[in-house]
C-alpha cells in the first residue's frame, strides 16, 4: 500500500514537473511570461492567469531602419582624410545631417571627399542609412543621384 | 559622445544659427512673390569653401531652388553682404561674379570681403530684381588650414615625368606634359612664378577638377615666363588594388606640407616662394590671368 501510494505520488509529481516543462518550452518563445497560480474561493477551482511583465528580450532593442534619401549637399564637415558629417537638403526643405561609416566610399568607387564636390556643383546625391542607438543617422552607401537638376 | 557625433551636432548647429532670421532678415527675405522675380520664392544660398580664414577672402556662393535645382548665371546679378554673427549692423556689400563651373550648366557666385574677425558669419544674397535669399553662415578661422596669401609656399619633392610614366602621376586622360616637368621644390626655389594645381581629375570628373585643370592648361602657353605643376591628389595610382581612400593621399597634400582640406585648389606662389593668391574648388580664367 505504501509502495502503491509511493508511485501514485511519483506519478503525478513527474506528471507535474512534465506539465511545467511543458510550460516551460511554450515560454521559450515569451521568456518574460510568468504563470501565477491563483485561487480565487477556496471552492473555485484553480486558475492559471498569464501575465507579461516586460517585452520580450528578443525585441528589446529596436531594429534600425534603413533609408534612402536624396537631397543636395548644403554643408560638410571633414576633409580630405576623412569626412566627420555632411547636411543635405531633402527636397521637403529639411535639413538632415548624415555621419558616414568609417573606409565608405563614394558611388563604391570614389573619395568620399567627392561630397564636397556635390557642395560647389549642387548636383543631389542620395544616401542610404540606419539610425543609431543615438538617433544618429550613419550613412553606409552614397553616391550620384539619377538626373539632371542643374538650370540656369 | 564620439567626435563625429561632436562634429556633426556642430555643422547642424552652424547651418540651422545661420539660417535663423534675424526681425530684419524677415521682413524682408524669402518672399519672391513677383512673377518677375530672378529667382523662385524657395530659393536659397550655400558656401561652398572649405577653408576660410581672417584677411581678404573670396568666398563662393551656391544658388539653388528648394527641389536642388541649381539656378544662376551671369545675366542674374546678385549683390552678397556680410557681417560677422556677433556685429550684424557691420555690413560688408559687394556684388557677386558669377563664374561658370561647367560652361552655360552651372556656376557659383564669387565675393571677396574682409573678415576681420573669426567666428560665424552671416550672409545674405540679393537678387537684382525680387527680395533677398534667406540668410547663410559660413565660419571663419583664425588660421585657414592651406597656406594664406603672403605664406611660405611648402616645397616638397614630387614626382615629375623624368622619374615616372604619366599614368603614375596624374589622372588627366590628356595631360600637359609641362605641368610634369618640375618637382615642386625645384619649380619654387627657381625664382620664378609658379602656378600649382592639386587635383584628381579622374574622380570629380563631373564637377570641377576636370573643369579646373582645363583652365589653368588653357591659359598656360600664354605665360612662357610661369611654371606649372599639376599634383595628382592621389599615388598609387597604377596599383591594381588602388582605391582613393585617405591611404594613398599623396604626401604633399597631407598636414606635414600643403595640408588642404578639400580640392581642387590653385596656388599662385610668387618669385619669392610666397603664396600669392588662392583658389579653392572653382576658378575663372580672367581670375588667373589677374594674378599673373
Amino acid at each position: 500500500m505504501t509502495l502503491r501510494i509511493s508511485i501514485v505520488a511519483s506519478i503525478v509529481l513527474l506528471t507535474l514537473i512534465a506539465a511545467s516543462c511543458s510550460d516551460d518550452a511554450a515560454d521559450t518563445t515569451s521568456p518574460a511570461t510568468t504563470v501565477a497560480a491563483t485561487t480565487s474561493t477556496p471552492a473555485a477551482p484553480t486558475t492559471l492567469v498569464t501575465t507579461t511583465t516586460q517585452p520580450l528580450a528578443t525585441t528589446t532593442a529596436p531594429i534600425p531602419i534603413e533609408e534612402t534619401v536624396t537631397g543636395v549637399v548644403i554643408a560638410v564637415e571633414g576633409n580630405l582624410t576623412g569626412i566627420d558629417s555632411f547636411v543635405i537638403r531633402l527636397p521637403d526643405g529639411s535639413d538632415l545631417t548624415l555621419v558616414p561609416t568609417d573606409d565608405l566610399l563614394f558611388d563604391g568607387v570614389g573619395p568620399l571627399s567627392h561630397v564636397r564636390d556635390h557642395l560647389v556643383s549642387g548636383n543631389p546625391i542620395y544616401a542610404t542609412f540606419l539610425t543609431s542607438s543615438e538617433g544618429q543617422p550613419i550613412v553606409h552607401a552614397i553616391g550620384d543621384a539619377a538626373g539632371d537638376t542643374h538650370d540656369h | 559622445m564620439t567626435t563625429r557625433t561632436l562634429a556633426a551636432a556642430a555643422v547642424a548647429a552652424l547651418v540651422l544659427s545661420a539660417c535663423a532670421s534675424t526681425d530684419t532678415d524677415s521682413e524682408t527675405s524669402g518672399a519672391n512673390s513677383s512673377a518677375d522675380a530672378t529667382f523662385p520664392a524657395d530659393t536659397f544660398a550655400i558656401v561652398a569653401n572649405a577653408d576660410i580664414g581672417v584677411g581678404r577672402s573670396r568666398i563662393l556662393f551656391g544658388i539653388l531652388e528648394g527641389g536642388g535645382r541649381r539656378l544662376g548665371s551671369p545675366d542674374d546679378g546678385v549683390t552678397v553682404s556680410v557681417a560677422h554673427s556677433d556685429r550684424p549692423d557691420e555690413i560688408q556689400t559687394t556684388e557677386g561674379v558669377f563664374t561658370w563651373i561647367i560652361e552655360d550648366a552651372f556656376g557659383l557666385y564669387r565675393a571677396e570681403f574682409d573678415l576681420d574677425e573669426p567666428g560665424l558669419w552671416r550672409a545674405v544674397i540679393t537678387p537684382e530684381v525680387g527680395d533677398r535669399l534667406p540668410p547663410t553662415g559660413f565660419n571663419v578661422v583664425a588660421e585657414t588650414a592651406a597656406p594664406a596669401i603672403g605664406e611660405p609656399a611648402p616645397a616638397p619633392q614630387t614626382p615629375t615625368s623624368g622619374t615616372a610614366a604619366f599614368e603614375e602621376i596624374t589622372t588627366d586622360n590628356d595631360p600637359d606634359p609641362r605641368f610634369y616637368e618640375l618637382s615642386l621644390d625645384e619649380a619654387l626655389g627657381n625664382g620664378r612664378k609658379t602656378v600649382v594645381v592639386f587635383s584628381t581629375p579622374a574622380f570629380c570628373q563631373t564637377a570641377t577638377c576636370g573643369p579646373l585643370l582645363d583652365i589653368v592648361k588653357g591659359a598656360a602657353p600664354d605665360y612662357p615666363d610661369v611654371d606649372f605643376v599639376h599634383i595628382e591628389v592621389y599615388t598609387n595610382l597604377t596599383d591594381p588594388d588602388f582605391a582613393p581612400i585617405p591611404q594613398n593621399l599623396a604626401p604633399s597634400v597631407l598636414a606635414n606640407w600643403w595640408n588642404l582640406p578639400s580640392e581642387p585648389w590653385v596656388f599662385v606662389v610668387d618669385e619669392d616662394g610666397l603664396v600669392k593668391a588662392r583658389f579653392e574648388g572653382v576658378m575663372a580664367a580672367e581670375e588667373l590671368d589677374a594674378v599673373l
